[in-house]
Order: structure tokens, then sequence, then C-alpha cells
């Protein structure tokens, strides 16, 4: 026999014996996660079985996007959660499912920035919003009260129930910010650099960690030179 | 082509795709990383906030830690009640949130404790998306 005709009559063998094999496939039981597969990674992230939840706490610190919610076993006076994100982001607060009773005293509010022991970060000089315009309180208006971005990538909120049962969810979601300006560090290590695109403004970076700082690579734009004194 | 081998390649070609099938394999994630085992995960999470805090070696604020930690595993508690070692300074912070009725709001916290709750916040949030990268390549994986 010649090559082609003997490689196809070997072929043939070959695919009789195969009738004898076992194939093996994974048995998909949900048949939808077929059509899942196929949603972008942003709706992914939106679908209700990736959205991180878990209760607040009356004295919390949250850094993850996610949706939390707190309910008052009992009346608590004074609680806070600090919110902190990446130094290039920013966060956007979003209240649901508000069951307060504001004409008891009860409050919530969300604050564009960290307030400890009564200071303020960022500082009055450095933010670009006067003091009462950091402030949402979702009293005085609950429809445009319920949201809230920060300008840099640290937010608070405060607030006060007096009743059992009662409470709220939020729902947070970091925002990619390009150019940060007033910045807290999550970490006591690192190296951060910070770009002003032709932009006058004070900005601050800040650490709460005792640390070692140096400055290089400095870049001034109308500067003579870009040399830092040493005697500063 | 001659028809001889045509044939036999036709043949052969129709017979191997009429594999016979085996039992599959069910798809069943393991018992831990469905939603179902929500203890396994909080006894995680809490050895996760002890492995957290027990990097700080501060000898005068180790009773100051336990307290924290004890507060910050359970669910609902009022902080400000659960702090013993510096309950004048607590009080004090308490009173003076009770009398302020507007801003300025204030929590009158250390940045011991705050560094802590930035560590313990840092943690959950390196451990939600390790659970969301592990989702999402087992669906790309498939």
């Amino acid at each position: 026999m010649s090559v082609a005709p003997r490689t196809h009559f070997l072929l043939f063998l070959i695919s009789l014996s195969s009738r004898m094999g076992l194939s093996r496939y994974i048995e998909d039981i949900e048949a939808a996660d077929g059509l899942y597969s196929l949603l972008s990674l942003d709706q992914k992230r939106d679908s209700e079985d990736f959205i991180f939840r878990r209760p607040l706490r009356c004295l919390d610190m949250l850094a993850t996007d996610g949706s939390y919610t707190f309910v008052a076993s009992r009346p608590q006076l004074a609680c806070a959660a600090f919110i902190i994100a990446e130094p290039s982001e920013v966060i956007s607060l979003e209240l649901s499912d508000v069951n307060i009773d504001c004409s008891a005293g009860d409050f919530i509010k969300m604050f564009d920035g960290w307030v400890l022991k009564g200071e303020k970060f960022p500082s009055k000089q450095d933010h670009e919003l006067p003091l009462h315009q950091r402030y949402t309180d979702y009293c005085s208006s609950p429809a445009t009260g319920a949201t809230s971005r920060s300008s840099q990538n640290v937010a608070m909120i405060f607030f006060r129930l007096h009743s059992a049962d009662s409470g709220f969810t939020l729902a947070i979601k970091k925002l990619h910010n390009p150019f940060p300006c007033n910045i807290m560090s999550q970490s006591p290590e690192g190296s951060f650099t910070m770009v002003l695109p032709h932009q006058r403004k004070n900005c601050s970076f800040s650490i709460i960690y005792p640390v070692e700082i140096r400055l290089t690579d400095l870049s001034l734009g109308h500067a003579k030179s870009n040399e830092l004194s040493p005697r500063v | 082509m001659k028809p001889v081998p045509l044939l036999l390649l036709l043949s052969s070609v129709l017979l191997s795709s009429h594999l016979r099938p085996a039992a599959g394999r069910p798809r069943v994630l393991p018992g831990w990383l469905d939603g179902s085992s929500r203890l396994q995960m909080q006894r995680l999470e809490e050895s996760l906030l002890r492995a957290a805090l027990a990097g700080e070696n501060t000898a005068s604020s180790d009773l100051l830690d336990e307290n924290i930690l004890r507060f910050l595993e359970s669910r609902n508690p009022d902080p400000l009640y659960l702090l013993p070692a510096k309950e004048g300074e607590v009080r004090a912070a308490v009173h003076l949130l009770k009398r302020s009725e507007d801003p300025p709001l204030s929590i009158d916290l250390t940045f011991h404790l705050l560094r802590n709750m930035i560590q313990i916040a840092k943690v959950e949030n390196q451990r939600e998306q390790a659970l969301l990268n592990r989702n999402l390549l087992d669906e790309v994986g498939k």
C-alpha cells in the first residue's frame, strides 16, 4: 500500500478504538454561570454576589468598598466611622434604608475629612471648601443629604441614634483621583509623588506614624533651581 | 484523492466524534468557599485581628490593646465603656460629646488606637480583595 491510503487506514482503525474510550466533562449544575462569565468586571462587582457587606460598629474604620449596615440595639449617642482609601482615591458615600428620628435628636453627618480631638484634617487652610460645606447633614435635607463625595482619601461619618432598632445602611465606593492634593498616608513606609499640574493651591501629605521623611526629586515650576537648601 | 482513502478518513472522523460519555465531575465548591460557613470566616477574621494587633510591642499599652481587641471583635459595643485603662480620659470625651449638640463633633482617639484601627481595616480590605480575585479567577479559569 502506498503511504496515503495506509495513513488513512490506520486513522480509521484508531478511530474505531475510540469508541471504547471514556470522555470526561465537567457537569455544570449552575447553568446560569455560563452567562455570568460574559459580564464585565464592573458589572460583576456591582452584582449582589460581589458586594462586601458587614454590620457597621459604633466606632469603626472602613477601608473596603461595600455596604455597611448599622442597627442600634440600644441608644447610641456618640458614634463615628472613619473611612480611609488609597492616596489616589476619593470616597463616595451613600446612605440608604435610613430609619432615624430626626425630630428626636438623631442625626447622621458625613464629613469631608477626619476630625480628631477637635482638629480637622485637612485643615481649614488646606481644604478648598469652607468648613460648613464639608458637613453633609442627612436630617437637614434627606434628598441631597444622603450622598457625599470627599475631596481626598479620608472621610468620616458621625451618627447619633436615640432609639433601639433605628439604623441605616452606608454604601462606600472608592473613585480614582489622578492628582490627589491632601493625602493621609495609610502605611508607615513607602514613597509618594505628589503632582500638581498647573494649579495654585496648598496641598499636604499627613502621616500618623513615627517616621523619617525625606524629600527628593523636587520639580518646581518657576523656581530658579530645584536644589533643596540644607538650612530649611 | 482516491475515493477509498477519502471514505476511510471521513468515517474515522465521524467515529471519533461519537465518544461515549462517562460520569461527569460535578462542580461543587468546597464547603469553605461558599457563604454557608460564616462561623469559620469569623474565626479566621478573629485570628487575623489578633495577628494584626500582635505586631504592636508597646509595653505600656498592652492592656489597652486587649481591650480594643475585645470591643472590636464583638459586634455592637459602645467602645467608650470598655476601656478601663483610660477611664478618666474616656469619660471626659463622653461628656464632651454629650454636651455638644451641634458641631464640633469630635472623637477623642489616640494615634495609637487609630493606627491599630487602620491596620485592622487594611487586613479586612486585603482579605476581601483576595476573595474577589479568587472568584474572578474561578470564572476566568473555567
